[in-house]
């Protein structure tokens, strides 16, 4: 029996719309809270993707609605790879049943939308989350105005512990607050951290974050498909590439456009690559955190290599106009393919290297057995990519839901047990060497073509020496309005270096999105941070900080 | 008592001479007051300690930057971790939203005085991709006196070392916007 028939068995009212990758259902609110509990408990929907909310004011497409929000669950199946997208539709002054019973990873989507469209949830506080204090109004309601800010009304407060009943003065004496400044030590983003120390144990610890909220969600509904690329590129900014890619491929899904294989074994290169830079930087965070600053150097050595290929390859070390949704916009450069086959061979030469000096490096014993997280709660806290599989849950995107050529290249994903820094190094450090192996092999079979689609939806009419006025037209058409695509919702998502980066949005049939939303891996890993380390000394809850590789592009957007 | 002296300093002209007799070059003449005033500035100059304030993406190239060898084989090279309190220069990266403007103004509060100030990026000078969103702060010069702006989205190490250069020239010559506005406020 699949899964789409013991759905239909157990909600025989409820109408089960199937998609390509997806299920689709919509759901009242009174309902909806008992119907996610069935799902998740007796048919297997145990991963809460992402909650996400829409406002229906000015929407234009072919569905008539009765209420003006919507609010999005988006539940995985972890066996069968579906996913299904729940709806709740609600009014202005409704409240919904919050999923906190449920999940432990709902409460920081449900303050997002609780400060951003102003739903309340009951039963847990709906505190701010993202957006500074002063900032009035819900800012992603369409007909929301920004009014201009009093510079002097700008102030910050730190979180501030709540006094606990149990603590006992003598205790309370004992205890001491200690911030973990507002600038990471290893320079990934800014958040805030206080810990409360009973001696060398952290206690409790709060966390405050939006000091990088730049409001990408909101600046995407004024821009065109092709204009967000240069924002999804600055998400994650250690990898800027894979989120550029990500971005491109979603947008090409919801189009159903065929890219050309030349352009997927690119964009698997440059994927693979930024993976590796990505890995790189987390993991000399984590060697500056044991001490080992040699071991650091040797790692940012290996960004440096890559940088240098992508120099050459777009003329910058970073981020560079490389991705073009419909392809990329440079074809490789003669001798690029050696160069890249030196630099991967220096590479993995550099890494085995470390990887020697490292692997049994005795700081770690410090660590020993702190940190630690089991598969369940990794599933519960809504871990994705490497963080996940240090716990020993065989999930990747690139087996699981093949895109580009992955299924056929040969690699394999690397599995911890513990899930506890340590167990992250590995993982990280092994999916650096299994990137390298995919890299080597899609060099080998480059396909040849062209690296654009000629799609008449995308590309500008050549071909021809003398352009028709109708070519012009068209040409002035496609730069103005953009693509459009036809009115719908769409999710694409990809294997991000941190996770599951996923772009969920919904066209009114314009060229503009109507909303966007980033279902961003970090945020989801830097929930769990407070609660994991509880009861850990100080040095290893900065190890399991730079573990998560926790960026502050991607958990405030 | 610092900030005058830094004034008074900038005004007498660096306050002593050095001759090109061979004879005079191994003895200095001056005033005690005035020589330490002088090595304070020679010394800013050759090696200024540095308060590294990453944001986002630019902090990644400010990291590259203070990561490569120029900065860690030479022997001018600032101590990594750094109090603002005993900090020369505050560079900071990457987009500033409303929400981390008051820890900023605070940090640069606690600057050493003459403070300099360098901004990396695009986003810190103008608001860059961010300008139109409601978040990002454009014009941070209206909250504290910024020194060197190095554009770019983000800027490759060497311009934030060019960047650096031309701060350290400013810094032999004692001239800070800070010390400007002091003295245009006295």
């Amino acid at each position: 029996m699949n899964l789409i028939q013991s759905l239909n068995q157990h909600f025989p009212t409820l109408n089960f719309v199937e998609n390509q990758s997806s299920l689709k259902v919509s759901l009242n609110t009174a309902i909806f809270h008992d119907v996610i509990k069935t799902l998740k408990k007796d048919l297997g929907f145990i991963f809460l993707l992402d909650i996400f909310a829409t406002d229906f004011l000015s929407y234009k497409g072919s569905k008539t609605r009765s209420k003006r929000f919507a609010v999005t669950y988006h539940l995985l199946h972890l066996e069968e790879h579906k996913r299904l997208v729940v709806e709740v539709e609600v009014n202005e002054g409704e409240s919904l049943a919050s999923l906190v019973d449920l999940w432990a990873n709902a409460p920081w989507p449900e303050r997002e939308i609780a400060e951003m469209y102003g739903i309340q949830f009951d039963n847990h506080k709906t505190q701010k989350l993202l957006t500074p204090a002063h900032l009035k109004g819900f800012p992603l309601r369409k007909d929301w105005e920004n009014s201009k800010v009093d510079i002097d009304q700008l102030s910050f407060e730190k979180p501030q512990f709540e006094w606990l009943a149990e603590i006992d003065d003598d205790e309370k004496l004992c205890r001491q607050v200690v911030d973990l400044n507002p600038s990471h030590p290893a320079i990934q983003g800014t958040f805030i951290v206080r810990a409360e120390l009973l001696g060398n144990k952290v206690k409790r610890a709060l966390v405050e974050i939006g000091m990088q909220h730049r409001g990408v969600e909101k600046i995407a509904e004024s821009k065109q498909y092709g204009q967000f690329t240069p924002y999804a590129e600055r998400l994650n900014f250690s990898s800027p590439m894979m989120g550029a890619i990500g971005w491109a491929k979603s947008v090409e899904d919801a189009l159903d456009l065929e890219i050309t294989d030349r352009c997927q074994a690119l964009r698997m290169i440059m994927m693979e690559l930024s993976r590796i830079l990505d890995h790189a930087t987390c993991l000399a965070a984590m060697a500056q955190d044991l001490n080992a600053w040699d071991a650091s150097a040797i790692f940012h050595r290996i960004r440096k290599h890559i940088s240098a290929l992508f120099v050459s390859y777009n003329g910058s070390r970073l981020m560079g106009p490389a991705v073009r949704i419909g392809g990329m916009v440079y074809d490789l450069p003669i001798g690029w393919v050696t160069k890249c086959l030196d630099a991967i061979h220096l590479i993995s030469n550099e890494l085995s290297e470390v990887l020697n000096l490292l692997n049994r490096a005795p700081s770690w014993l410090i660590f020993h057995g702190e940190g630690e997280m089991n598969a369940a709660q990794a599933i519960e806290w809504g871990f994705s990519g490497p963080c996940l599989r240090a716990c020993g849950v065989n999930y990747d995107l690139r087996k699981n839901s093949p895109y580009y050529f992955y299924q056929d290249v040969e690699f394999e994903v690397p599995l911890g047990i513990n899930g506890d820094p340590y167990d992250r190094y590995l993982v990280r450090a092994e999916e650096i060497q299994q990137s390298i192996k995919i890299i080597s092999q899609v060099l080998d079979h480059i396909p040849s073509g062209s690296i654009q689609t000629d799609d008449p939806r995308l590309a500008k009419p050549t071909g021809t020496l003398r352009l028709t006025s109708a070519d012009y037209a068209k040409h002035f058409d496609l730069y103005q309005n953009g693509t459009a695509i036809e009115a719908g919702e769409y999710y694409s998502f990809i294997e991000s270096s941190n996770g599951e980066l996923g772009f969920h949005f919904m066209s009114d049939g314009s060229g503009v999105p109507y909303r966007l939303r980033v279902r961003a891996p970090s945020f989801y890993h830097f929930q769990s941070f407070t609660s994991s380390i509880r009861d850990v000394s100080l040095d290893s809850a900065t190890a399991i900080l730079s573990s998560l590789n926790a960026i502050s592009g991607e958990i405030d957007r | 008592m610092l900030i005058g002296r830094a004034l008074e300093s900038k005004k007498k002209g660096q306050g002593m001479t050095l001759s090109n007799d061979l004879l005079d070059r191994l003895v200095i003449t001056t005033t005690s007051h005035s020589f330490l005033d002088w090595l304070e500035i020679k010394s800013r100059e050759t090696s200024p300690w540095v308060f590294p304030f990453g944001l986002s993406c630019c902090s990644l190239e400010q990291a590259a930057a203070f990561h490569s060898a120029q900065l860690i084989t030479d022997n001018q090279s600032s101590p990594i971790r750094v109090k603002p309190e005993e900090a020369d220069i505050m560079i900071f990266g990457g987009s500033v939203t409303a929400k981390v403007l008051p820890i900023l103004t605070q940090i640069h509060g606690r600057l050493k005085e003459p403070k300099w100030v360098m901004s990396i990026g695009a986003c810190a000078a103008s608001g860059g991709l961010y300008a139109d969103g409601y978040s990002v702060m454009p014009g941070l010069s209206q909250h504290f006196p910024i020194d060197v702006y190095v554009p770019g989205c983000p800027p490759s190490p060497n311009q934030v070392f060019e960047g650096l250069e031309l701060l350290k020239m400013r810094m032999g010559k004692n001239i800070s916007r800070w010390l400007l506005e002091q003295e245009s406020l006295s």
